[in-house]
């Protein structure tokens, strides 16, 4: 990747992860006044661990099999829009979405209940 | 023949792939409801002795620093150890004792499912609309409509109670007792030299194999009927026969090669249903394999045995998967390029 890739590659990260991260905070804050702050940040941190991590096992899993998917379904003459590289950039999406909102669950844990 | 590259890169994927799956185990444990330590210290515990419990085992803190050293644990091939199921007793040595109970249990599921499955399917393209066909396509239709816990207690009635040809449960009778050596109760008879423990693990194993092979068959005879059909009405096929080749040489020569590797799709995608079969399977003819450890796990909130298991599921599902992958190359080259 050149400097001239990573840039838009960066910023899409942050938006991203800012989106997750917004996410966590919202979650949080919705459930702090009904189940208390280590309960709150608690849930928040575990469903931002499970959007990051579906996303990070089916990118895996596309980066590592999607050739042999694409090759599978060209050799049956398959007309699915499914493609490899779709379907690697949704969940790259969902890893990022996942890592912001388990941030920003952790960051909330130590404010509110601390370390 | 598959190049390094190729199998490299797949291994490399596994790391990510089994991350996000203990991640995902890990949250949706925390997630569900339940306190391990309230199962632990009993209903009517005091809440002194629960929150004791509660920090022995590190539930006090907060989740993301539990999650942290879970990652640790799991680095290390530490899954920790059982808070209930087998009090104190490292999980890696419960896995070891089940896991190959359940592989054996899916091994011959599968290995029935395509001992029946495959012919049918030929058999059922070949003879396409024929009463054969119409026969073999009713029958894998049930097969496939019939759940294991349904299947399972009926041919429980039928061998076991009705005719009484079968027992009923476990694997092996109980005035037979082998040294396990690989885990696998077939094997270790053998390796022992005791052939009536032998017959007995057959006959107590044969309910179960026919329970988790019927699905596997009636899915694979519909898979590889209408793959084949497919091939069957290709080009090649016909210039092949034109050629004055046997209709059945040409069938197994040519056909089954190029119908094989959708079938071979589906043997992989199975292979997780046969698992999850396994725990089916188990718990209805009291098997004590992974899949009853898992129900007995997760009923008694015992987070280090859930997260353990389902692991070592994913790693079987994935390596599975990675033998399917390795096998397109080499019935197809073209895949691999």
């Amino acid at each position: 990747m050149t400097e001239r890739d990573l840039r838009p590659f960066g910023r899409a990260v942050a938006r991203w992860v800012g989106v997750g991260g917004l996410v966590g905070v919202a979650v949080a804050a919705v459930l702090f006044p009904v189940v208390g702050s280590r309960a709150a940040t608690d849930t928040s941190f575990a469903l931002g661990a499970l959007v990051f991590g579906f996303g990070v096992a089916t990118w895996g899993g596309t980066v590592g099999f999607g050739e042999s998917m694409v090759a599978v379904q060209d050799h049956l003459e398959g007309e699915s829009s499914w493609t490899r590289s779709g379907a690697r950039q949704a969940f790259a999406v969902l890893t990022w979405i996942g890592v912001g909102w388990s941030a920003a669950a952790v960051a909330m844990s130590i404010a509110l209940v601390g370390l | 023949m598959v190049s390094k590259r190729f199998v490299l890169k797949r291994l490399l994927m596994l790391f990510p792939v089994l991350f996000g799956v203990a991640t995902v185990v890990f949250a949706i444990l925390h997630l569900s409801p339940g306190d391990p330590a309230v199962v632990i210290a009993g209903e009517r515990a005091s809440q002194e002795f629960v929150n004791q419990i509660r920090s022995d085992l590190g539930l006090d803190d907060p989740l993301w620093q539990q999650y942290i050293r879970f990652l640790g644990e799991v680095a290390t091939f530490d899954f920790g150890q059982s808070y209930q199921v087998n009090r104190g007793t490292p999980v890696s040595e419960i896995l070891t004792d089940r896991l190959p109970i359940t592989i054996e249990l899916a091994l011959l599921g599968q290995f029935a499912g395509l001992l029946f499955g495959l012919p049918l399917g030929i058999l059922s393209a070949v003879k396409q609309d024929t009463w054969t066909d119409h026969l073999t396509r009713i029958g894998a239709l049930s097969g496939i409509s019939i759940p294991i816990y349904w299947s399972g207690p009926l041919l429980i009635l039928l061998f076991a109670q009705f005719l009484g040809l079968l027992p009923t449960s476990g694997r092996i009778g109980s005035a037979y007792f082998v040294d396990p050596v690989t885990g696998f109760i077939l094997v270790d008879t053998l390796l022992a030299g005791n052939f009536a423990a032998f017959r007995s693990a057959v006959t107590h194993l044969l309910l179960p194999v026919v329970v988790l092979g019927i699905y596997q068959m009636a899915l694979l005879s519909r898979m590889m009927r209408s793959s084949m059909v497919e091939v069957i009405r290709q080009d090649f096929m016909r210039t092949a026969r034109a050629k004055g080749q046997g209709s059945k040489i040409t069938v197994m020569k040519h056909g089954l090669r190029n119908a094989f590797i959708p079938v071979i799709t589906v043997i992989g995608i199975q292979f997780g249903s046969l698992l999850g079969g396994a725990v089916l399977t188990e718990t209805v003819f009291e098997i004590n394999g992974i899949g009853t450890l898992l129900v007995d796990a997760i009923n008694r909130s015992d987070y280090p045995v859930v997260q353990g298991t389902v692991l070592v599921f994913a790693v079987l599902y994935t390596l599975v998967n990675l033998g399917v992958d390795l096998t397109y190359s080499i019935l197809d080259p073209r895949i691999e390029q």
